[in-house]
């Protein structure tokens, strides 16, 4: 009996010692696999397909840097979502990754905060990297900083993506109308196919965009922000204004918010139809758009089925939109109205920014590898051949030369589509598609000028929401579901809708939330921020 | 008859407490036996109970690079805004009302399932309508959710195509919140009946044949051998299977909601459930302790639900209670 129950412990105490000791020493064993051993590796982490010929595109930068960097690239990706909760883990767990793509949409500003990010300003101009000084000038850079200092490689290419309606040039000649060069212009024209093709949706919107920016104010913010350039990460759409000299906040103002809170306000601000005037357009156009299009996600699927006439999208979709439309409806064509005037006019210092970029590359805390990194994003961004190889794919195979600023696709670019905004976007080096319409070569290189913008004021501000969470996870929830329904114009009583819930969000802890973004402003504005 | 019935589903557990050292010499006896146990039990050990050591994130400050024993520990404040906030009560009853419905439909048309199944002839016809009736089970919501779409929608539905074909008034599905309960009931039973009804039908095919001989010699019809055989000697299971529905029954089917109603408010007076309304009230906070204030909150709830209805269970039914 004793030597059974001996044996049962000792088979019980091995069973657990070999787990143990495989977990640890597995790690062990990779790092000393004999792979290449004089290449350092580094290991990446995207989102999205990996492009077919990655790995010849690899070799090559092998091929080419051999001598000089001996770097060899691991490149991991995965789908969106995926992606979205692998980063979130990794970082928690500590694991060793060189470089990851982040953003202010995805979670930059949260991971930056928990500290998961190194510091790179010292990499930045400074003249043994060569390369980032050249590709990423001083203003840039400060305007992507967060807290101060810079925690990821801002990545794009422009600074705004020009929002257009998208039209069928096609319908709109047989229905016998002129270019759309006006919202009347283009009300003419839904209503023109709301009555001659009563099957087609008129407008489609996506539901959680609804109009988007479609009547939004055009007016120059010196002094204040607004829709569409609000504050983000606050819980709830916050106005601010300033004062004339932008060293003072005046307040912050939101949906149904009592006249009162505007009165303090200069001409024409304190009137709350200035910044909100927009929804009645909404409501009044609503009749154009999907009856259901709060479950719509893709509304160019209905455009490019020929199912709708008319569908709001941005300048960058523009080749993707038209290639699909005409090879699903034989002799439909695409057109663009470019719905901010200044920006159809293509005037200079029209389109407000804060020259933060939307997409960053992150290295990790737990990286081993940051200089080597860095080593190699220079060499990325030191001539444009190399930036080429990577954004473009091999010369001659994927793609081709069409003057210093544009480039042709081959046919088999389709073999290499890297998704360009995770590594090689740049306002200097990247190059535009030859195959793009006119109107958007001429487009795109219009927001590729620096005149095309204006800074905005609390360009560098970044809310804190860590004081007021509580409060925010109480209003947001509530806050959204009314905006959302506004912003698809689906309820003519929005004023009163927008009291009521303002009523009901300050018993949730809005006016917490307004006054620590007053003070957080007033804060940055002392500091000198502008 | 009834005796053969009460000896199949009563199995004798209760001597096993007789003597203080029984579990020892019970050890020392089927010892080898135990042992092949010892695998599931680690693998529940590690990642059943060792997890629960995260409970304490939910108390916490959370922040991953200093880590559990690192972050600041701030008591019940991560529940304050789920507590605090009267939206949460109408949302609680959606998750509640819906998870009733899904248990309490899901249930009958399994159970009718399982029954039609055992009572079908022919090998290969019965075999293929088996796999067709499970086969949505491994659909993602995803992409039931395109069909719901193609089906429900104002403009292009094929649903709303058909009434107004038929010279009928269009109904907005996704405008109306008040038909959405049924809307969802009826997608999750297509959906999971037919994989649920493999478990009673297991149970079926395992009630002894001899009964329903002798049934059939004492006369009784198709119809009476169901209601007085089958559906008797199946309540335990279906009594169990509730049982462990119950402990989920505080957490909305996030996957099923958010893929189908979405982003449309429109539905959230009946559709909104706990997991969708925190998915958006935190999506931009990216909290872990706020988040995980509410998952423990979850699962508290249920379980003191399977708890109290296990006690129910073994008042009224004992061969069906789970301990």
């Amino acid at each position: 009996m004793k030597k059974k129950r001996t044996a049962v412990l000792l088979t019980f105490v091995m069973i657990f010692f070999s787990a143990c000791s495989m977990v640890q020493s597995q790690p062990e064993n990779m790092r000393n696999a004999p792979y290449s051993p004089e290449l350092q590796e580094l290991k990446f982490m995207f989102f999205g397909d990996k492009p077919t010929d990655m790995d010849i595109v690899l070799q090559e930068f092998e091929r080419r840097t051999k001598d000089i960097l001996g770097l060899k690239l691991i490149m991991e990706w995965d789908a969106m979502e995926e992606y979205r909760q692998k980063l979130k883990l990794r970082l928690a767990a500590g694991e060793e990754f060189d470089a990851v793509f982040d953003a202010s949409w995805l979670s930059l500003e949260q991971n930056v905060a928990q500290g998961y990010y190194q510091k790179l300003d010292k990499y930045f101009n400074n003249d043994d990297y060569p390369g980032l000084k050249k590709a990423f000038p001083a203003a840039y850079l400060e305007s992507n900083t967060i807290n101060g200092h810079l925690y990821a490689i801002p990545l794009t290419q422009l600074f705004y993506d020009i929002e257009i309606v998208y039209i069928r040039k096609d319908l709109r000649e047989r229905l016998g109308l002129g270019p759309i060069e006006s919202y009347a212009d283009l009300e003419a024209y839904l209503r023109a196919v709301a009555s001659a093709y009563p099957d087609m949706v008129p407008l489609a919107l996506k539901g959680d965009r609804g109009f988007f920016k479609l009547f939004a104010n055009e007016d120059k913010q010196t002094h204040y922000r607004m829709a569409p350039h609000m504050i983000s990460g606050v819980g709830a759409g916050f106005q601010v204004v300033l004062s004339k000299d932008a060293k003072h906040v005046l307040g912050a103002v939101t949906y149904g918010d009592p006249l009162s809170a505007y009165e303090d306000f200069p001409a024409p601000l304190n009137d709350p139809e200035f910044f909100y005037g927009s929804f009645d357009r909404y409501v009044a156009w609503n009749k154009y758009i999907q009856k259901d299009v709060l479950t719509e996600r893709n509304p160019q699927v209905l455009f490019a089925a020929g199912k709708s006439a008319a569908s709001e999208a941005v300048l960058s979709n523009w080749t993707e939109i038209r290639q699909k439309l005409i090879t699903s409806i034989p002799g439909a064509e695409l057109e663009g109205f470019v719905y901010s005037s200044c920006q159809r006019k293509m005037e200079k210092g029209c389109i407000g920014t804060d020259y933060r970029a939307w997409n960053n590359l992150a290295i990790p805390v737990t990286s081993k590898h940051v200089d080597e990194t860095m080593k190699f994003l220079d060499w990325l961004f030191q001539s444009q051949e190399n930036h080429d190889l990577f954004e473009l794919g091999m010369e001659g195979d994927h793609w081709m030369k069409a003057g210093n600023e544009m480039y042709k696709p081959m046919p088999t670019a389709m073999n290499y589509l890297f998704p360009r905004y995770e590594l090689t976007w740049n306002p200097t080096m990247s190059r535009i598609n030859a195959d793009n319409a006119s109107e958007a070569v001429e487009l795109l290189r219009y927001s590729a000028d620096p005149e095309t913008y204006y800074r905005l004021p609390l360009a560098g501000f970044h809310f804190d929401p860590s004081p007021v969470k509580t409060e925010i996870a109480k209003v947001q929830p509530v806050s959204d579901q009314m905006a959302q329904v506004f912003r698809n114009g689906l309820d003519p009583a929005w004023r009163s809708t927008a009291a009521k819930t303002n009523l009901k969000l300050r018993s949730l802890g809005l006016e917490k939330i307004r006054s620590e973004l007053v003070k957080q402003i007033q804060a940055y504005l002392d500091a000198g921020g502008t | 008859m009834k005796d053969s019935v009460a000896l199949r589903t009563r199995t004798p557990d209760t001597d096993v407490r007789k003597k203080g050292g029984a579990f020892l010499t019970e050890i020392r006896k089927h010892g080898l036996l135990y042992l092949l146990t010892l695998p599931g039990i680690l693998l529940i050990f590690v990642f059943s109970y060792l997890p629960m050591g995260g409970i304490v994130i939910a108390f916490q400050n959370f922040n991953a690079i200093k880590g559990i024993a690192g972050s600041e520990f701030v008591g019940f404040k991560n529940f304050e805004f789920f507590i605090q906030s009267n939206e949460v009560l109408h949302v609680i009853f959606n998750t509640l009302f819906l998870n009733a419905l899904f248990i309490l439909f899901g249930t009958c048309a399994s159970v009718a399932i399982a029954v039609m199944f055992s009572e079908l002839g022919g090998k290969w016809f019965k075999r293929i309508v088996q796999s067709l009736v499970t086969l949505p089970n491994f659909l993602s919501w995803t992409v039931i959710a395109m069909f719901v779409t193609a089906l429900l929608s104002s403009d292009t539905g094929m649903l709303n195509k058909w009434l107004i074909s038929f010279g009928f008034e269009p109904i907005s599905f996704f405008n109306e919140p008040a038909i959405w309960p049924i809307i969802l009931v009826l997608i999750k039973i297509w959906q999971g009946a037919g994989f649920g009804a493999i478990v009673y039908l297991a149970t079926i095919t395992g009630i002894n044949p001899d009964i329903y001989e002798s049934a059939s010699i004492d006369g009784a019809s198709r119809w009476k051998k169901i209601r007085y055989i089958t559906l008797p000697l199946l309540k335990p299971t279906v009594i169990l299977m509730m049982l462990l529905a119950m402990g989920g029954i505080f957490y909305g089917d996030f996957g099923m909601i958010y893929a189908i109603v979405g982003r449309n408010v429109l539905l959230y007076p009946t559709t909104d459930v706990i997991d969708t309304y925190v998915f958006r009230a935190l999506m931009e906070l990216n909290d872990m302790g706020m988040a995980a204030a509410v998952g423990v909150f979850q699962s508290l709830v249920g379980f003191i639900l399977v708890i109290t209805v296990n006690q129910l269970a073994r008042k009224f039914s004992p061969d069906s209670a789970l301990f």
